[in-house]
């Protein structure tokens, strides 16, 4: 059973709409720039995105209602990759979405106020957990039934695509929304400085001197779909995902195996899923974060799957920053453009290789033929996930 | 931990297949103390130790560290119905491929949730903290202790018997001989024994109180019923205890549905 993409959304710091996305990865336009929340007294690098939750909510004619920052990000991004699509009593339609902190955003105020002994506001609370910030965006779209919500930290969303995938492949649905969604928080950011991996810098994925990553925030949906289900909705595919796989690394709950052994695993099989060889790869977005550790483990993994011929690879977390949990599905949209503009995407900040791989990622959008782009995820707790998207 | 070792124990498996685990809140207790440093240490770097261990995916993850386990890893955190999630993709699993499962949940109750809780009402029974796992196969053993035959979860449903109707509908076995239901609401218990007359219904939550994956719980009372062949359970008496369906209703307009059964059944 084939798996379809037929709709994809993205909202992220380089762009509200796929559109402008595609057009900052082309004109190599970052989003990242001097950002900090107004407790803080200093700035740091960050893909924000310049709306407020109050402008978020008119772009989505919400008037009433209680929704995290996380839920809003991952509305428009939905919306987007829905499009035109009715729900249809004849289709079985799921809803997955990922994310790492859930309503964190909504949270830091509740508990400020209780640390402070201010009069507190429950209601900041009900957004919380991770499940409430899936179920608002489904509800939204007028979703029921199977609402899912995955969270392995930065590989949660490419676990949610892999979900929807199986799902669909084993004849349990015939069509799922699935994504992620993350908000830049003041945890997440203190969380990133404490393990002194915040880069006070915009990142250099794959740079030799790079020195941490940034965080970003956003979130991205895709529309999945069986053969059955586009035989009733009509939609046209723009790809399939043909390959998948999660492995645990097991090495250390927060960093990477200096093997690369977790993600070597994820590669390998997720080529053996798609039943291609390491040489069919036409380019790989890569997990890249930008911090010392990621960075040489994912080109060491990189090194053991691909050998010496290694396909053409970038990492687009200096445009977006790392969104944690999003970044898997922001990823794979852009692995989807990869694949419908026949184009590999450029990294940006890089000048010298990594001494221990001597791998040069990709400096300038190139157009070339792109029929399969690997996607990689990897996350805390030693989670490591890998996609591959194939030309139609 | 100590619950994923017992159950690796009991079913004599030392790698697991897959690592598969829901939880509703995730690891409360960090998280709640990096927020904490987060809002009141001014400057400086912070301890990271409680932001490493607040990800959700914390309690599969280390297990996975501590076995040196290089297989699927999975942490799905639908509030109420996390544990169902996980099963649910556990049995998918089992569909693709043979082996031996891990799969489990865990919740943590701390002080901080207790307010909220008083606020929104939630509080009818005590806050509590609680992990089961077990491990699923498809083949049968000697340890073999009972047969989960279906599962389904199901969020903004328009009827509640509606919901419990299909899910009897599209089972292969329809009888049931016990229920285990969460017991707060008072029109879906009546509900319950209007659907299912003169079947024994056990309230899972008052036995080990409220917390996101309590039906996880409600699945281990249930195997060790069946395997114990228990007639009498909480001042309950069971005639027969070879299939339970447990009904989670622990969040209104959300519901999680379990069939389980004897493997003599």
């Amino acid at each position: 059973m084939k798996v379809y993409v037929t709709g994809i959304g993205v909202v992220s710091a380089i762009g509200l709409t796929v559109e402008e996305n595609y057009h900052s990865l082309l004109n190599k336009k970052s989003g990242i720039t001097a950002f900090k929340f107004p407790e803080e007294q200093k700035s740091i690098q960050a893909g924000s995105i310049a709306k407020s939750n109050a402008e978020l909510k008119q772009m989505l004619s919400i008037t009433n209602g209680n929704f995290s920052r996380t839920s809003l990000l991952g509305i428009i991004a939905a919306e987007q990759a829905m499009g035109k699509n009715f729900h249809n009593k004849k289709l079985r339609t799921g809803f997955i979405s990922s994310t790492s902190v859930g309503g964190m955003d909504k949270t830091e105020k509740y508990y400020r106020q209780v640390l402070k002994n201010l009069p507190v506001d429950f209601n900041l609370t009900r957004t919380h957990d991770s499940g409430n910030t899936s179920e608002n965006i489904a509800a939204y779209l007028g979703f029921s039934g199977y609402i899912n919500t995955l969270s392995t930290a930065c590989s949660s969303a490419a676990n949610a695509i892999m979900l929807a995938a199986r799902m669909i492949e084993q004849g349990k649905m015939d069509r799922v929304l699935v994504g992620g969604t993350d908000p830049i928080t003041d945890f997440t950011i203190k969380g990133f400085q404490s393990l002194m991996i915040y880069d006070d810098e915009w990142c250099k994925p794959f740079d030799h001197n790079r020195n941490g990553l940034n965080l970003g925030e956003g979130a991205g949906f895709l529309l999945l779909e069986s053969d059955h289900s586009i035989n009733i909705s009509g939609n046209e595919p723009i790809c399939s995902l043909t390959g998948w796989h999660n492995a645990a690394d097991a090495y250390h709950q927060t960093a990477s195996s200096p093997d690369g052994k977790g993600a070597t695993i994820a590669m390998k099989n997720a080529l053996k899923k798609a039943g291609l060889g390491p040489k069919e790869i036409s380019y790989i977005n890569a997990h890249g974060t930008g911090t010392k550790n990621n960075d040489l483990s994912e080109s060491i993994a990189i090194k053991n799957v691909f050998g010496e011929s290694i396909p053409p690879f970038s990492s687009t977390k200096a445009y977006t920053g790392h969104t944690l949990a999003a970044a898997g599905a922001i990823e794979a949209v852009y692995s989807v453009l990869a694949i419908k503009n026949q184009i590999h995407f450029a990294g940006l900040n890089y000048n010298d290789p990594l001494e221990e791989t001597l791998m040069h990622p990709v400096t300038e959008p190139t157009k070339a033929v792109t029929k399969h782009v690997m996607s990689n995820s990897f996350g805390f707790g030693g989670n490591n996930s890998s996609l591959i998207f194939s030309g139609i | 931990m100590p619950a994923s070792n017992l159950a690796l124990k009991e079913a004599g498996i030392e790698q697991p297949d897959a690592i598969i685990t829901g939880t509703g809140l995730g690891c409360l207790y960090d998280t709640e103390k990096f927020l904490n440093n987060v809002i009141t240490i001014e400057g400086g770097l912070l301890p990271p130790t409680s932001f490493i261990q607040s990800t959700h995916n914390t309690i599969a993850g280390q297990i996975s560290l501590v076995l040196g386990n290089h297989q699927y890893n999975m942490t799905h955190t639908q509030n109420s119905l996390s544990f169902e999630h996980a099963l649910l993709d556990t049995m998918l699993m089992l569909d693709e491929k043979n082996g031996n499962i891990l799969i489990g949940s865990a919740d943590e109750d701390i002080e901080a949730l207790h307010p909220i809780a008083a606020h929104f009402k939630l509080n009818s029974l005590p806050l509590t903290s609680g992990a089961s796992f077990f491990v699923l196969s498809k083949n049968k053993n000697e340890k073999t202790l009972a047969v989960i035959e279906a599962c389904h979860t199901s969020a903004f449903y328009s009827s509640l018997e509606n919901e419990i109707k299909d899910f009897m509908s599209t089972s292969t076995d329809k009888q049931i001989d016990f229920i285990l239901n969460d017991g707060r609401n008072t029109d879906i218990t009546r509900l319950i024994y209007t659907l299912f007359p003169d079947k024994c219904v056990i309230n899972y939550s008052e036995i080990c109180g409220l917390y996101a994956t309590n039906s996880a719980f409600a699945m281990h009372l249930a195997t060790d019923i069946i395997c114990n062949k228990t007639k009498q359970v909480y001042g309950k008496t069971i005639a027969n205890h070879k299939r339970a369906l447990i009904i989670n209703t622990l969040l209104p307009d959300r519901a999680g549905f379990i069939m389980i059964k004897s493997n003599e059944a």
